[in-house]
């Protein structure tokens, strides 16, 4: 049997749970119990309305939608810069509420799209530029083997930077194969392309009829 | 103030990472006012705890990766928010409490029943403003736990969660809490206004 100043003690603990309505099992049936028993002891239930109202009159003096414009004032100025970059993605995303894997899948066959018409590009203009020439090209090829990470925007630059074209290509297997304009060194191409870490083998092989002189 | 749900805080953080103004409103609305409570009840005048509570937000919002999710997204703030009230003190020079002694402490917690006429004064005068002064003396311990539990409308288990104590702790600390808020509205009720 509990002493009264226990129960006392168990009832102001529990009080606020009790009406706050989170009280379970026991505890609510001892809380009945003793609100039954000590009738004046319902005095204390209304504190807790008094405190509630005490710490809800605690408000900024100054007006909510001057306090909220103030702080995106200070948001703007203090938020890290790259985040508008960082956050280009996501912002994609939720606003066109698209799958990754569409736009990757979409992203990458645009890729291949770019890449097949600028190979007919330079195909053509190799055509046009052959077309005003009296001979075919005769030079060996260079076949170029890429490596499977590497990509395509690089590998043109790296073609563009040692003035080859190519003339065949690519294979299945990644390979290519460039041909060097007539006044320039096959050798020394090779070995400019040679020290590219894009490309896994650089090999000079004989040009063949089909390669030198196709349309 | 109960935290807004896991998946939608993670979703408005992500958002907020991304430089989503919106998101950041929406946190703001959310918090704000509970963090401006928080620093207040500290002691912190009304217009420096404007300021602390921006402070205390802002520098959530621009590392908001910095939430691990190890705690609740208010429990968090709140540790950062009493961190920021201690430092305003600590350079303000001031006491930011009036702790009640053991002896006064004891002679409370022994009255049979301190609050029933109390109680029935107080709602008559309509004087919340004595209660706001009481609560404010409290320790900061007992105010969290006032806030949490009758203001936030914890339960027993989310109180403790909160606080990082044990439930035991958190009645305890109610027990003390209500002596403490009895003692100090008679004396105050007794002494008047300026009497206190």
């Amino acid at each position: 049997m509990e002493s009264d100043a226990t129960q006392h003690r168990r009832f102001l603990e529990l009080s606020s749970f009790y009406q706050n309505d989170s009280l379970r099992g026991e505890d609510l049936q001892w809380m009945h119990a003793y609100l039954q028993q000590n009738p004046q002891a319902n005095a204390h239930l209304k504190m807790d309305a008094v405190i509630f109202e005490a710490i809800a009159s605690i408000r900024p003096e100054t007006e909510d939608a001057v306090l909220a414009e103030r702080f995106m004032q200070r948001w703007h100025a203090a938020k890290p810069a790259a985040s508008r970059t960082r956050g280009l993605w996501p912002w994609l995303r939720q606003t066109l509420r698209i799958p990754a894997a569409v736009v990757a899948a979409l992203a990458c066959l645009q890729l291949g799209q770019l890449a097949y018409f600028a190979f007919l590009t330079l195909g053509t203009t190799y055509t046009a530029t052959r077309s005003i020439e009296k001979d075919c090209n005769t030079q060996p090829l260079i076949r170029v083997s890429i490596q499977p990470n590497a990509t395509w925007e690089d590998v043109a630059l790296l073609i563009r930077k040692n003035e080859v074209t190519i003339s065949q290509g690519p294979s299945e297997s990644g390979e290519v194969w460039l041909a060097v304009p007539a006044n320039r060194s096959v050798e020394a191409a090779r070995r400019a392309l040679s020290q590219s870490p894009l490309l896994e083998q650089v090999v000079v092989v004989p040009v063949t009829k089909d390669s030198a002189c196709a349309p | 103030m109960k935290d807004l749900p896991p998946d939608t805080l993670r979703e408005v953080l992500n958002r907020i990472g991304a430089g989503d103004d919106k998101a950041v409103n929406q946190l703001f609305l959310h918090y704000h006012a509970a963090v401006f409570r928080f620093i207040s009840l500290r002691n912190v005048p009304t217009a420096d705890a404007e300021e602390l509570a921006q402070d205390v937000l802002l520098s959530v919002l621009t590392k908001p990766s910095a939430f691990e999710g190890r705690s609740q997204f208010s429990t968090w703030l709140f540790s950062i928010a009493k961190n920021r009230a201690a430092d305003y003190h600590r350079s303000h020079a001031r006491i930011p409490e009036v702790p009640m002694d053991e002896r006064a402490q004891d002679a409370a917690d022994k009255l049979a029943d301190p609050m029933a006429d109390v109680l029935q004064m107080l709602e008559a005068a309509q004087d919340r403003e004595a209660m706001l002064v009481c609560i404010r003396k409290l320790p900061d311990d007992l105010k969290e736990t006032v806030m949490l539990v009758i203001f936030d409308m914890d339960t027993l288990a989310e109180a403790a969660a909160a606080l990082q104590c044990p439930p035991g702790t958190v009645k305890s600390r109610m027990f003390h809490a209500r002596n403490r808020l009895s003692d100090c509205i008679q004396r105050w009720l007794n002494g008047g206004r300026h009497g206190k």
